[in-house]
């Protein structure tokens, strides 16, 4: 071990606490109009993120987890209702223009690296095209970043020459190299065998504890949901609102061992009744509108 | 059975995977002799019946040898390689115009629904006139030979680079696009880092078919309205009652094709190596 650098040294900064980054939703409702039957999707959604939290969002299929992220993010419009991110609208019934932003950025469910840019040519992406660091300074800053990942060995390769994980755990830090006041993770770890999971958790812990960014992170996997999060926000099925908030109150730093401890399994049986409750509603509908 | 049974496990296994592999190393080149066999067999097959064709029902068709001692005088002519200088710049001049102009055309229809709205219905009311169909016209326009046939290469050229930048552009991953914005990119980043990219595979598979129309166009157009080229070269052999060089001008054109195909290929091979390492 000759590296004696803390992470903060690598990256250059750490940040104590978190003063950006609350997001309020106050009764967001989506309204789909495919062929004009109107699809409630998100029905007076109610929702606040503290600064630097990190929330993790489950609910069954369909229940508008992601079209709740598209409105965040400024990929959908809101019908009804306001987002706020620090005070500052940035989605209402009013506004009908779309502006997804640096400021909010997705982590994408099948991963969105531009293919033919290498991972540190995707790092940079951000701040070169926003013009707020030099092709130069953005790549010192870029390696920083992966080499807090342990991706540096693979700067100069294309994402389709290296794992699932490393392309996942690079776009985390693209989305980080704009500083973000949010980062929206739209189930990006969905596909990944246990293993390469538990790698990139351990990544995205390791960042958030450093850069204290808030994090809005939809999954279906209850385990890494509570793993992660300081809490868990449940959603109803279609349409869907808040259903239960639960507090995560294992202490961090998080580790693996805490999967099996007594309150992490408490708190899992929690979760899953509330969610299976939904998800059996969800079945029973589908049931009903297949016999239609 | 019994015997392999008996020898000692651990060096029996490698042994076994290095006999394996000298096995393919050997296949492998087995397989490459008889291709290059199979290769000689079938030219020979279709030159000896070129033969039996030239001696029997087909008169006045070149045999193989007359073929090719008038082949072998007229490639000591200028004249041969003065044709094939024309045609080719023509169809790199042609070719040239098409991609500058239909990959730009091509990709921001593709990317932006107003400029597919305004552009596309006059494209496509265009499109279904062949290239060669133009050749009055275009001696009308310019008033010259040499214009002429390098327009409609052009036109050949343009209508399938631009089609094929239209489909690349609308296959890209929408996902790659609302990462940019979130990234915050500008428009013009948008398209120069993304669509652009993403489109490119298929942009080249149009200029490979482009390139082939272009030296289809060309050899037409030299032969409807030529005074140089190997089109015309084909064309003014046949006049002339030379027929084995026309032979020899249609071999040129394919080669000359061949060639300009393996040079598209050569730049996508260079411009699309992050694709490479799919495979």
């Amino acid at each position: 071990m000759s590296d004696k650098r803390t992470e903060a040294d690598i990256v250059g900064k750490k940040v104590e606490k978190a003063t950006r980054g609350r997001l309020e939703c106050n009764t967001v409702t989506k309204i789909y109009d495919p062929l004009g039957v109107n699809v409630l999707a998100v029905d007076s959604c109610d929702l606040e993120l503290q600064p630097g939290e990190f929330l993790a969002i489950c609910g069954p299929s369909g229940c508008g987890k992601t079209t709740l992220l598209n409105m965040v993010a400024g990929f959908d419009s809101v019908t009804k209702g306001e987002i706020k991110l620090d005070g500052k609208v940035i989605g209402s019934g009013k506004i009908k223009k779309l502006s997804p932003g640096p400021d909010r950025v997705v982590v994408f469910q099948s991963g969105a690296l531009f293919p033919w840019k290498t991972l540190i040519e995707n790092v940079i992406f951000g701040p070169v095209c926003q013009g707020i660091l030099s092709k130069d300074e953005a790549t010192k800053k870029g390696m920083a970043y992966l080499k807090l990942t342990g991706l540096e060995k693979f700067a100069d390769q294309f994402p389709m020459a290296v794992s699932s994980g490393m392309q996942r755990r690079t776009e985390i830090i693209r989305a980080l190299m704009t500083d973000p006041t949010i980062i929206l993770l739209d189930e990006p770890f969905r596909a990944m065998d246990a293993l390469t999971k538990s790698i990139v958790h351990d990544s995205v812990l390791k960042v958030w504890d450093l850069l204290k960014v808030s994090i809005f992170f939809i999954t279906h996997d209850l385990d890494e949901a509570i793993y992660l999060s300081d809490r868990v926000f449940i959603m109803t099925t279609r349409p869907g609102r808040l259903k239960a908030s639960i507090k995560i109150t294992l202490p961090r730093p998080r580790t693996p061992d805490m999967m099996a401890s007594d309150e992490f399994l408490g708190l899992k049986k929690q979760v899953f009744d509330l969610v299976h409750e939904e998800a059996v509603k969800a079945f029973e509908r589908g049931e009903k509108e297949m016999a239609k | 059975m019994g015997k392999q049974q008996q020898e000692p496990l651990p060096s029996y296994l490698p042994e076994m995977v290095i006999t394996r592999l000298k096995e393919k190393v050997a296949e492998a080149k087995r397989d490459k002799k008889r291709n290059s066999i199979m290769m000689g067999v079938s030219v020979l097959t279709a030159v000896l019946a070129w033969w039996i064709l030239s001696v029997t029902i087909t008169p006045n068709l070149p045999t193989p040898a007359e073929w090719m001692v008038a082949s072998f005088f007229a490639v000591r002519d200028p004249w041969y390689y003065n044709s094939i200088m024309w045609s080719v710049a023509r169809v790199y001049v042609g070719f040239g115009l098409g991609c500058a102009i239909g990959i730009p055309m091509g990709t921001i229809m593709g990317w932006n629904r107003i400029a597919n709205d305004f552009g596309f219905p006059t494209f496509e009311l265009i499109r279904p006139i062949p290239p060669v169909a133009w050749v009055p016209l275009s001696i009308i326009i310019t008033g010259a030979i040499t214009p002429a046939i390098i327009f409609i290469t052009f036109i050949g050229t343009w209508y399938v680079v631009t089609l094929n930048s239209v489909l690349g552009a609308e296959s890209v991953n929408p996902s790659l696009l609302r990462a940019a914005k979130c990234l915050g990119a500008k428009p013009i980043q948008v398209f120069r880092h993304v669509v652009l990219p993403g489109a490119l595979p298929a942009i080249f598979t149009g200029m490979v078919l482009g390139m082939a129309m272009s030296w289809i166009t060309v050899v037409a157009g030299e032969m409807i309205a030529g005074d140089y080229g190997v089109g015309y070269l084909a064309w003014q052999s046949y006049n002339l009652i030379r027929y084995p060089e026309v032979i020899l001008a249609m071999l040129t054109i394919g080669a000359l094709g061949y060639a300009s195909s393996m040079f598209i290929r050569a730049l996508s091979n260079k411009y699309l190596r992050w694709r490479a390492v799919y495979n």
